[in-house]
């Protein structure tokens, strides 16, 4: 470990446990503590990754989640962030996107060839010939990708998970500890996250060659003991959404977090200053040489170079000394220097200061792999006359010249950002109720104090906020200069190599290419250049890229604005998004015995229904026949618990059924039940029922499947509407419901309920209450299916005994389930239309046929008026069963085949099966009333061919309903 | 109409598989436990999930619904989602201003008693089926299911949720199923009584054990969950 120092106060490391690890082959040591980064530079690696495009070599540079060329990956982990990922023992990495080693990389001969590949270059050199452009894409991605996602590898679960808090407060450095404890003190309680592992924030590393202040540390033990203050480290506030949802993304899962207030105290982002050669291994903002230093008692390197526009600059110059690195050199690009108290300290040093100079280019060690000396120019407006002054040799170059404010959570939710001429930044002026800023991101730059001032004031704005005292966001902000930001820290070189954008390698001539071109908007630039669209998202560069575009432009960045921001701020694995996935799916009371009789399943909206079940040597479609065979032949049960199943209860039940249906209820008899078809104000049938009258002023109504819920909700709408004294109860989840069908079903039955059950006591259409298999159940005598049949509604934790005694009893009479398959195939044979299935959202009770039960001559129902003015119109469509012929060997139509009528589309295919009841293909469609006359002869479009099929009337089978008449 | 003696959780399936062992309590059958009584009991106060939807419900609704049960000598919670005890161990439910929810405690009758007397209605008040699936989460962990689950803050640590001086039942989502939740506090620890559609119960139940399971807890049983309640 050559560059590891003494022990530094409040270091991160934990020096007593050791850990190994290896990197690109050879193996190295570390401690806890350490990030992969500073470990790695430890031990005297430099370069840690390559960039993007050009493939050159990169080590540290921010240290702070933006090292996007420090990209390492496992045998199965990848795009793993060096700079911030914890050393962990038995790491075997290497870094992503090198074609030979991070060294030996053979695509860094692209660097050689830059000029050839500008800003779009793929735009314009491969768009011919076409054929062509997948081969030259796959090996653009595959040059320019990050790591390879192992596809095989076992993820560990990474559930989200929800938080609430008073004040969620983001960012533990001196603003955001501050208005914790100012919160916290109020009484509230406070969330306080940090991304790092530790909290202090700039306090641990900004200390200008001196101890960490006392009342850093005070306010740190405070923190993380205050009773009101859960403290979340190494946890990024990803997002930032409306009415104060933040997105929290820690090392195991992603909590997303409901604030009443909000303080962002996140800080800025120290920017480069763009020069030739400003990515070498070696240069690095000077925030991460002083990380380096406290955090984890690295040596960022032997001779240093500070170039600076700001007094923070001269703090982290004295910081390098106190890490053991000779300082030689503070190259300040202001004229008039700095008259801090680090300015002068370092002047008392006797460490060199040249003013009004910038760095010209950092001239290269052997293969790029450092930097072995700066060459130094004057800063002058007029580009030409800057002029060479000197060349320093340093293994090392630390850049402080500006900030860009950590406001992506801010604007994510609309604040107001504005740039200050004064302060060279942008700041925010108006935020969203509840939301503060603080710190940094305040734009506050001066000591500790202020800014701990800024942060106490906005913890305690935002605990009266939460407690509902306050209901304001605005704050006085006293601002004051002079700019630690450089309006302009651009140093162009006629040779390029400038970095702005080190995500995607971007340069000064990009910028400018970019704006020749046309591209001369921000959000336009940005995305022709593909500037901030790396893994940093720009951090780096938005603000760079603006002033670029602006300078360009002639104009002030004033009234100006970056581009948008949207979550998430910093990269999130795919696991954490994903989370558990929670799927519900609705099971009928009878599923455990459909699994056990071998169903297979199918979805019908979030329920899992019987489609049929397997027979061992059928068919699914044999299976089916089989099925539908022994319900005409035997006895059949199906289970209905989809079904809706609605209450309607008090003395206006049946004036309020009789506005909601078609048809005439008043006289219907307590005991009976009736067809009910509901449409809604434009006249489209919206469902149908069967309406039972158990008492005179109860109703059970048995409702579609499909339009349960939607008709609940209608209902209890119009009751309110209406005014009516009506008790709804919406029983679909608490009752079962079975169909008992077939000319044996009678006598199945009768030996396992009360209720008497021959014709006469209960005839087709009656609903009686009594009970089946000890349980209370309402019986309904329907014929959806064409047969006898009885439709059992019992509470829904009595089914599995009705369904279990049924069984047994029918047993000798061959009795078997049917599923959902086999009912379509039946009720179409007697034709019976679903609704939603033979209806459309457009569909008239008239075009489907139950025009019969539509009483326009009823003083009001729902949908009576458009239906009047229906009426008065030509029918478009009419639904018609037809045939194909029995000799037809040809594609079988399907449901929403087109109805063809030379090169007009005349109609289509609602339901179609073959009838093995009658032996062959039966269905509905619709077609033009001129078309429908039984014997009519149509065209169903199958696959390209035409279908020859014929209108036969309804129903196909047992047309006199003599079948509801059987008597075993 | 609800309260019948052959009911079925139905959860059934999944009990079984656990290697539920059961019991008849007063005409309905129970999953008195999975095997260890005292593992159960354990568990109970750290991290547990059990069946109770055998427990008889009775739901009234209607504008006589809080006359009836006045006249039988029911006293009943005044704001909606509050909630008494009803009977031993029972409770008794507004789930709206003419809507109660009446839960037997275990071994009790009063409920079944009720529901005989009411019928399928009296005078404005009507017998609805409640079949609801019922669940206990209970121990010092249980909110980190919840928080796993459920975006309502059950953990009440903001200023808002302390303030709240009586506990009300809460209708929300966990892990997207609409679901009653109603906190109760026994010796210092929560638990939660999570009641559902018995169409979603045994994936709620499947998707709550996971995560039971997974943070270390498991199935507990009638038997122990009677500790939780003592």
């Amino acid at each position: 470990m050559t560059l590891r120092l003494s022990p530094q106060v409040d270091e991160w490391i934990d020096r007593h446990r050791d850990v190994r690890f290896r990197f690109e082959g050879r193996e190295y040591h570390g401690f806890v503590g350490d990030t992969v980064s500073s470990a790695l530079w430890a031990n005297g690696v430099r370069v840690l990754g390559r960039s993007f495009k050009y493939h050159r070599p990169r080590g540290i540079y921010s240290l702070a989640d933006l090292d996007v060329n420090a990209i390492v990956e496992t045998a199965s982990e990848t795009n793993i962030r060096a700079d911030i990922t914890s050393l962990r023992e038995g790491m075997d990495l290497r870094a992503v996107n090198t074609r030979g080693g991070v060294l030996g990389d053979r695509l860094a001969i692209l660097d050689r060839f830059g000029k050839f590949t500008p800003v779009g270059f793929y735009y314009k050199a491969f768009h011919t010939p076409r054929r062509l452009f997948p081969f030259y894409e796959r090996r653009i991605r595959e040059i320019a990708g990050l790591g390879t996602v192992n596809t095989s590898k076992k993820t560990a679960p990474t559930p989200k998970d929800y938080a609430h808090t008073d004040v969620l407060v983001v960012g533990a450095g001196p603003a955001g500890m501050a208005a914790a404890l100012a919160a916290a003190d109020r009484g509230v309680h406070v969330t306080l996250v940090e991304r790092s592992p530790h909290v202090g924030g700039t306090l641990c590393y900004e200390r200008a060659g001196e101890l960490p202040l006392a009342a850093a540390q005070e306010w740190r033990c405070r923190v993380g003991s205050h009773p009101r203050i859960e403290l979340r480290t190494s946890t990024v506030v990803a997002g930032h959404y409306a009415d104060r949802w933040l997105a929290l993304v820690g090392e195991q899962r992603l909590t997303k977090a409901r604030a009443n207030a909000v303080v962002v105290a996140s800080g800025g982002y120290p920017q480069p200053a763009v020069f030739r050669n400003n990515d070498l291994p070696g240069v690095m903002l000077a925030s991460a040489a002083q990380r380096l230093i406290y955090h984890y008692a690295v040596r960022p390197c032997t001779q240093a170079v500070v170039l600076t526009a700001n007094a923070d600059g001269y703090g982290a110059a004295l910081d390098l000394e106190a890490g053991g690195v000779a300082v030689v050199a503070i190259v300040d690009l202001r004229v008039d220097g700095d008259s801090s108290l680090a300015a002068e300290l370092c002047r008392d040093r006797g460490i060199p200061i040249r003013l009004g100079e910038g760095i010209y280019e950092a001239v290269p060690a052997r293969g790029k792999r450092g930097v072995r000396a700066v060459r130094l120019c004057s800063v002058s407006p007029n580009e030409s006359a800057r002029r060479l002054t000197k060349d320093i040799a340093c293994d090392g170059v630390a850049l402080s010249v500006g900030w860009a404010p950590a406001d992506e959570l801010l604007r994510m939710v609309k604040t107001r950002m504005d740039y200050c001429e004064a302060l060279h930044q942008f700041v925010p002026t108006e935020c969203p109720l509840g939301v503060y800023a603080a710190g940094r991101v305040n734009g506050l730059y001066g000591g500790v104090d202020s800014v701990v001032e800024d942060g106490r004031q906005a913890g305690e704005a935002a605990a009266r906020f939460a407690c509902g005292e306050e209901m304001a966001s605005a704050r006085q902000v006293a601002r004051t200069g002079p700019a630690r930001s450089l309006a302009d820290p651009f140093l162009p070189h006629p040779r390029g190599k400038e970095f702005v954008d080190f995500d995607e390698d971007l340069q000064l001539k990009d910028f400018a290419n970019s704006f020749q071109e046309g591209f001369d908007n921000i959000e336009l630039l940005k995305r022709y250049s593909t500037f901030g669209m790396g893994p940093s998202q720009g951090k780096h560069s938005n603000l760079n890229a603006l002033r670029l575009l602006c300078q360009a432009r002639g104009e002030s960045l004033v009234g100006k604005s970056l581009t948008t921001a949207r979550p998430f701020t910093a990269s999130v694995s795919l696991a954490h998004l994903a989370g558990r996935i929670f799927t519900p799916l609705r099971r009928t009371a009878l599923h455990a015995r459909h699994e056990a009789l071998g169903a297979r399943f199918m979805y019908v909206g979030n329920w899992l229904r019987p489609e049929y079940y397997e027979t061992t040597g059928l068919s699914r479609a044999a299976s089916i026949a089989a099925e539908a065979t022994t319900v005409r032949e035997k006895v059949g049960l199906i289970d209905l618990g989809t079904l809706g199943k609605i209450e309607i209860n008090g003395p206006n039940a049946v004036a309020f059924i009789e506005r909601i249906y078609t048809g005439r209820f008043t006289k219907l008899k307590v005991g009976d039940s009736r067809y009910g078809a509901a449409c809604d104000e434009s006249g489209v049938l919206v469902d149908d029922s069967v309406v039972a009258r158990l008492g005179e002023e109860r109703f059970y109504v048995s409702a579609t499947s499909s339009g349960a819920e939607a008709i609940y909700r209608e209902f209890q709408r119009l009751v309110i509407e209406w005014g009516l004294n009506v008790t709804l109860n919406n029983a679909t989840n608490h009752y079962a419901a079975l169909n008992i069908a077939g000319p044996l079903a009678r006598r199945v039955l009768r030996d396992v309920t009360d209720i008497e059950l021959d014709a006469e006591r209960f005839p087709y259409l009656a609903v009686r209450e009594g009970e089946v298999a000890g349980v209370p159940a309402r019986v309904l005598r329907v014929g959806f299916v064409g047969e006898l049949s009885y439709e059992i509604h019992v509470p829904a934790g009595g089914m599995l005994a009705v369904w279990d005694a049924l069984i047994e009893k029918g047993r000798q009479a061959g009795i078997r389930a049917f599923g959902v398959e086999a009912q379509r195939l039946l009720r179409l044979e007697k034709g019976h239309i679903i609704v939603g299935h033979d209806t459309d959202g457009l569909t008239n009770p008239f075009e489907a046929e139950v025009g019969w039960a539509v009483k326009m001559d009823k003083p009001f129902f729902v949908g009576q008026r458009s239906l009047a003015i229906l009426q008065q119109k030509p029918r478009l469509r009419t639904l018609v069963g037809f045939v194909l012929s029995t000799d037809h060997r040809g594609p079988i139509p399907q449901e929403c085949h087109l109805v063809i009528d030379g090169e007009e589309i005349i109609g289509r295919v609602t339901s179609v099966s073959h009838s093995p009841t009658l032996g062959h293909v039966i269905g509905l469609a619709y077609v033009p009333p001129t078309s429908s006359t039984p014997g009519t002869e149509f065209f169903i479009r199958v696959d390209g061919c035409l279908v020859s099929a014929h209108v036969v009337e309804l129903p196909f089978y047992d047309p006199k309903g003599e079948r509801q008449q059987v008597d075993p | 109409m609800s309260v019948f003696t052959s009911y079925q959780s139905p959860l059934e399936t999944q009990l079984a598989a656990l290697g539920a062992h059961w019991e008849a309590v007063s005409g309905r059958r129970l999953p008195m436990d999975f095997g260890d009584r005292a593992v159960e009991m354990r568990r109970a106060s750290e991290l547990a999930l059990g069946d109770l939807s055998a427990l008889p419900k009775l739901g009234l609704k209607g504008p006589g619904a809080e006359a009836w049960l006045g006249a039988a000598g029911v006293a009943v919670p005044e704001e909606v989602y509050g909630w008494r005890p009803f009977g031993a161990d029972g409770l008794i439910m507004r789930v709206d201003r003419q809507e109660f929810f009446l839960e037997a405690g275990v071994g009790s009758t009063e409920v079944t008693l009720l529901a005989e007397k009411l019928g399928a209605h009296g005078p404005s008040v009507y017998s609805v089926a409640r079949q609801d699936v019922g669940l206990t989460l209970s121990g010092r962990r249980a909110t980190e299911v919840l928080t796993q689950t459920c975006s309502y803050d059950f953990v009440r640590r903001t200023s808002a949720a302390e303030s709240l001086s009586h506990e009300v039942a809460v209708l929300t989502r966990i892990a997207l199923v609409s679901c009653t939740v109603l906190r109760l506090e026994r010796g210092g620890v929560s638990h939660f009584r999570i009641w559902c559609s018995p169409t979603y119960g045994g994936y709620l139940w499947e998707t709550l054990l996971g995560i039971v399971q997974e943070l270390g807890g498991g199935p507990i049983g009638v038997a122990a969950y009677g500790t939780v309640t003592e």
